[in-house]
């Protein structure tokens, strides 16, 4: 049976890289890191032992009006303006937002933490333990307050998909996305994830002993994914937005191409919340190559989770390197932009965007001496390196055990970014 | 004249600025608190929780209901906290 083919038409972004599409990728090519050491964290009453992060320091959400604002916290806020970014860039119009064949696919690990904070905030004050709640308390934690802010925020009445699986939030997001317009039930859909920083995000992965927490003097250095001095992962955040739509609907309204989404799969190791299983990896990934109707020797490239833990990065390499042997070559963006969790998958979709239009593939920033443990995959160091890419695997992995993989395809006459 | 205390006009006002983002010159005693500043239900839900945190009062139901402009608004606080003054233990 034949399947419509699903393209991508708009694309946005709120990172640490930037504040635009143009800009991030400009930090990609120049191996632009986005970490800084986190001066407030040095707070005893904080209490997190990593002191570096990927922040959008430069972001403002001064203009978004007061109605919208007040059900937001920062990572819908964050949502929102990548989700502008990306309408527009795909040139949507109003009858196309106002349908409801157009939907909204959106992931993000936990929905606005920092609102969580605020309310524990109120209980330490009063010791009454509501007292830090308001109107909007629910509305800015809820896991698919991003979802349900766009959809306000632009009124978009289709349907609401809300991702909730942590780090792999948006490519399971996105992955849905194409799921659903092969389905036919929606003729659009916006997608992507976001994530806000805040300590109690920090906390998760600090308690478990996975940040970074042996480079805060030199933190551009502090996400070394794959290297054998790996120190863990830097925290961030952000916010990618996609535009979907069929390749027969970008063609009949002459929309900008900027690659096609061919495959996707997701699975759950289902054995432990943390341990990530390499035969878990396996199967998602191969179950995305088989979704694209590819083999493994198609793929030119795998843009790799990996966060620079030792038993993450060990666990996908092995799990890559069982696929694929020596095959395509393989980094992690995760060295410039630190790790967005919820917004990961969506802002290292953008890198390899960009890798498409240049026909090069980014390094793993940081990367110096590859960890022997890691199944000889062919890692990308130093300089981007010129070579074909026309189908990429990416790869997004959670706790949980949660797996999400996607294959994408250049799309003919992609790319003057 | 329902008596109203300047006071307490004061920092009404200065609660509507800062939750609401109105410019104070906007506020006096006769603007309707929702077809002439904006304010919505979760609005209204929100300025009563920080009244009651505020001032130390607690309004009723129908008290509240009864609001509509920012006149009323000054009267209902300014009537509680004098009562609460004069139930006061001594």
């Amino acid at each position: 049976m034949s399947r419509p083919r699903i393209v991508i038409t708009g694309v946005g972004v709120v990172s640490p890289l930037g504040l635009s599409v143009p800009e991030v990728l400009k930090a990609y090519r120049n191996n632009d890191c986005s970490a800084t050491y986190v001066e407030e964290w040095n707070d005893k009453k904080i209490g997190v032992k990593t002191r570096v992060a990927s922040r959008c320091a430069a972001f403002d959400e001064s203009g978004i009006d007061r109605r919208l604002r007040r059900s937001m916290s920062r990572v819908a806020m964050m949502a929102k303006v990548a989700t502008g970014q990306a309408i527009e860039d795909a040139q949507l119009t109003g009858l196309m937002l106002q349908s409801e064949r157009t939907g909204i696919s959106y992931g993000s690990s936990f929905g606005g933490t920092s609102t969580i904070e605020d309310y524990f905030r109120g209980y330490q004050n009063s010791g009454v333990l509501i007292d830090g709640v308001g109107s909007t308390t629910f509305l800015k934690i809820m896991p698919h307050t991003c979802a349900a802010n766009i959809a306000i925020s632009f009124g978009i009445p289709g349907r609401i998909i809300a991702s909730c699986v942590a780090c792999a939030s948006s490519t399971q997001a996105i992955g849905y996305a194409y799921e659903a317009l092969q389905l036919g039930v929606v003729d659009r859909i916006i997608c992507g994830g976001a994530e806000e920083l805040s300590p109690t995000v920090a906390a998760i992965f600090d308690v478990l002993n996975a940040t970074s927490t042996h480079s805060h003097d030199k933190p551009k250095k502090a996400a070394r994914p794959f290297d054998i001095n790996r120190d863990g992962i830097v925290v961030g955040e952000g916010a990618g937005t996609f535009v979907l739509e069929t390749l027969e609907s970008a063609t009949a309204r002459s929309a900008r191409i900027y690659a096609e989404i061919v495959g996707f799969y997701t699975n759950n190791d289902a054995s432990h919340m943390t341990n990530p299983s390499v035969a878990g990896l396996v199967s998602c990934m191969q179950g995305a190559i088989e979704n694209a109707r590819l083999v493994p020797g198609d793929i030119d490239y795998v843009n790799a989770h990996a966060a620079g833990t030792q038993a993450g990065d060990r666990a996908e390499s092995l799990a890559i390197a069982s696929i694929f042997g020596n095959g395509p070559t393989v980094s992690s963006m995760k060295g410039h932009i630190g790790h967005l969790m919820g917004a990961a998958g969506a802002l290292e979709l953008v890198a390899c965007l960009g890798m498409f239009a240049d026909q090069a593939v980014y390094p793993t920033l940081n990367l110096e001496n590859p960890s022997p443990d890691d199944g000889g995959i062919r890692h990308v160091m130093g300089e981007k390196r010129a070579q074909r890419v026309r189908f990429i695997l990416k790869n997004s992995f959670a706790f949980g055990g949660v797996n999400a993989s996607l294959v994408l395809r250049k799309a003919e006459g992609s790319g003057t970014w | 004249m329902v008596k109203q205390d300047l006071a307490v006009i004061d920092r009404v006002n200065s609660i509507f600025v800062e939750l609401f983002e109105l410019k104070r010159e906007s506020l006096s005693e006769d603007r309707r608190i929702f077809e002439d500043l904006g304010l919505d239900s979760l609005d209204a839900i929100d300025m009563v929780i920080r009244f009651q945190k505020e001032f130390h009062i607690k309004p009723t139901t129908q008290e509240i209901q009864k609001l509509k402009t920012l006149g009323d608004i000054y009267t209902l606080i300014h009537h509680h906290m004098v009562t609460s003054v004069a139930s006061a233990p001594t």
